[in-house]
């Protein structure tokens, strides 16, 4: 009698990006259903928030997702500021735009070495991370970090940027796409990548919507959300910048739009850069004491188009020091629940492959 | 903004600080916004549990993916009881297990409702005001 196999991968295994365990039900070699379990990097970041001061949670945030820490530190300033209904000076919404938009890029390419090593292609790693380690320099340069960066602060950022620093972050750009050309030029018509990529994984518009996916998943899916363009925050509403999408919906056109994406990116920091190079004498910050802040009572919501789909933060005050509720929803979360459709009928080796065209981190899941 | 008052009318439910409050209706309520080609809410963003001590409020953020509007509706959960809504928009199935986890909110029509994020072991839901903090399983005591 035929029985079918159960396999348990994980929590501890290099392919899941974290901690993902995935209880997975075979016949064969054809996966029948996939159960992923999370929760095992929980580390009560939403009850933090409810017994510390504002200024005290702030460094926190950052690790909500640690490949992006400017774009969660901009959630949570954002959602503090509009409870505060404070205006954030035209200089620091072009500053943290730069940022997010560098972090963005710097996001991208750290899932491309993965993604390119988890299908066992090993070189593109080690340029992905030669041009990321640019990025993560000019950040340390600006912010003494690497990673979590704590450089937004209500009311602006904490110190002004160098007109040296943008000249570096400007040549960095303009360099940008020769090596993404180089990138192409190994992955994109690689027979063995196409073949692993193509027709795998398929996310059709309905599953898309259904099971809340976005930010470059699902603009690979066809439907053109950007929440960028949506309800335009920070310095976006003034930049000049398109879309990426791809009709294709499997593996391949998630890769196609991130690649486009970090294109799109390098075009909007050159817009931002040669701002902040002609107007050097606004204010970067308005300066507020954030040392027992008091926040209005109210709730607000942001939302913040991240490196993995929509980040938004959920900030509930009660007049006091420390916030009454603090939500994060985030891209990855619901991009663990569609696994087992996307894998559905494939053959074991895929699963792997289509998980990590998901850019799934799982920080930002268990939070 | 989507204009709610057709909303309040054609479910008698009311609005709250730009929230449309539903009760025991709201699969009907979502599952009507979802379909109906003048709302068109595809996408439930995420489900927020706010413990207000002497009940929990859910809040639904739907956004249309056709006409990028958004609405919120909440619940307020007095029982510890609430309907799923993972019948209208299935990405609710994670955010139901995560509420019942931490706020201890069970949702009728869920068919596998369990721990998400803590171990299946774990007793109380740590969201809640009115959990100890200081149980001797945790390595670090805060007031």
């Amino acid at each position: 009698m035929k029985t079918n196999m159960k396999i348990n991968i994980g929590p501890q295994h290099p392919s899941t990006h974290g901690v993902l365990r995935l209880i997975t039900e075979l016949d064969g070699e054809k996966i029948v259903s996939v159960e992923p379990v999370v929760g095992y990097l929980h580390r009560g970041i939403e009850k933090m928030a409810e017994n510390r001061t504002y200024l005290q949670y702030l460094p926190i945030v950052d690790r909500v997702d640690y490949l992006g820490g400017f774009f969660t530190s901009y959630a949570f300033c954002d959602a503090v500021e509009n409870l505060m209904s404070l205006d954030v000076p035209k200089r620091a919404k072009y500053i943290r735009t730069l940022c997010m938009e560098l972090n963005r890029i710097a996001s991208h390419l750290l899932w491309l070495g993965t993604f390119m090593l988890d299908l066992g292609a090993s070189s593109p790693l080690f340029y992905c991370f030669r041009d990321r380690e640019k990025i993560l320099s000019l950040f340390e340069e600006l912010t003494g970090q690497r990673m979590m960066y704590n450089y937004f602060v209500f009311g602006g950022v904490r110190h002004d940027i160098s007109s040296d620093w943008l000249d570096k972050v400007y040549n960095f750009v303009l360099e940008l796409p020769k090596a993404i050309k180089d990138y192409e030029k190994i992955i994109t018509l690689n027979p063995i990548f196409a073949e692993r990529t193509i027709e795998k994984g398929i996310l059709t518009k309905q599953n898309a919507l259904q099971y809340s996916i976005t930010g470059p998943n699902l603009r690979a899916s066809g439907i053109e959300l950007d929440f960028r363009k949506a309800m335009p925050y920070s310095a976006y509403g003034d930049i000049d910048f398109v879309i990426s999408q791809s009709n294709r919906c499997d593996s391949y056109g998630r890769y196609l739009v991130r690649i486009q994406e970090m294109k799109v990116s390098s075009d909007i920091i050159k817009q931002l850069v040669n701002y902040l190079k002609s107007n050097t004498n606004e204010d970067y910050s308005l300066k507020i004491n954030s040392v027992n802040l008091k926040v209005p009572e109210g709730e607000y919501t942001s939302y913040v188009e991240s490196s993995r789909g929509l980040l938004s933060c959920y900030v509930k005050s009660d007049g006091s020091g420390k916030p009454y509720r603090v939500k994060w929803r985030t891209g990855s979360y619901y991009a663990v629940q569609a696994i087992p459709i996307l894998v559905q009928n494939h053959n074991y080796n895929d699963l792997i492959a289509i998980f990590g065209s998901l850019d799934v981190i799982m920080p930002e899941v268990d939070r | 903004m989507i204009d709610m008052t057709a909303l309040t009318e054609k479910f008698n439910v009311t609005c709250e600080d730009g929230k449309l409050v539903c009760a025991d209706n709201i699969v009907e309520v979502l599952d009507f916004v979802k379909n109906n080609s003048q709302y068109s809410l595809d996408m439930l963003l995420s489900i927020t549990a706010v413990d207000l001590n002497d009940k929990i409020e859910l809040i639904y953020d739907l956004y249309s993916t056709l006409t990028d509007k958004n609405l919120k509706i909440s619940v307020y959960v007095r029982d510890n009881l609430s309907q799923s809504v993972v019948s209208v928009y299935k990405s609710a199935y994670f955010d139901e297990c995560e509420i019942y986890d931490l706020f201890g909110v069970s949702f009728e029509g869920n068919k596998n409702l369990k721990r998400l994020l803590m171990p299946e072991s774990w007793s109380g839901h740590p969201m809640l005001k009115s959990y100890k903090q200081n149980d001797e399983r945790l390595c670090w005591n805060e007031n």
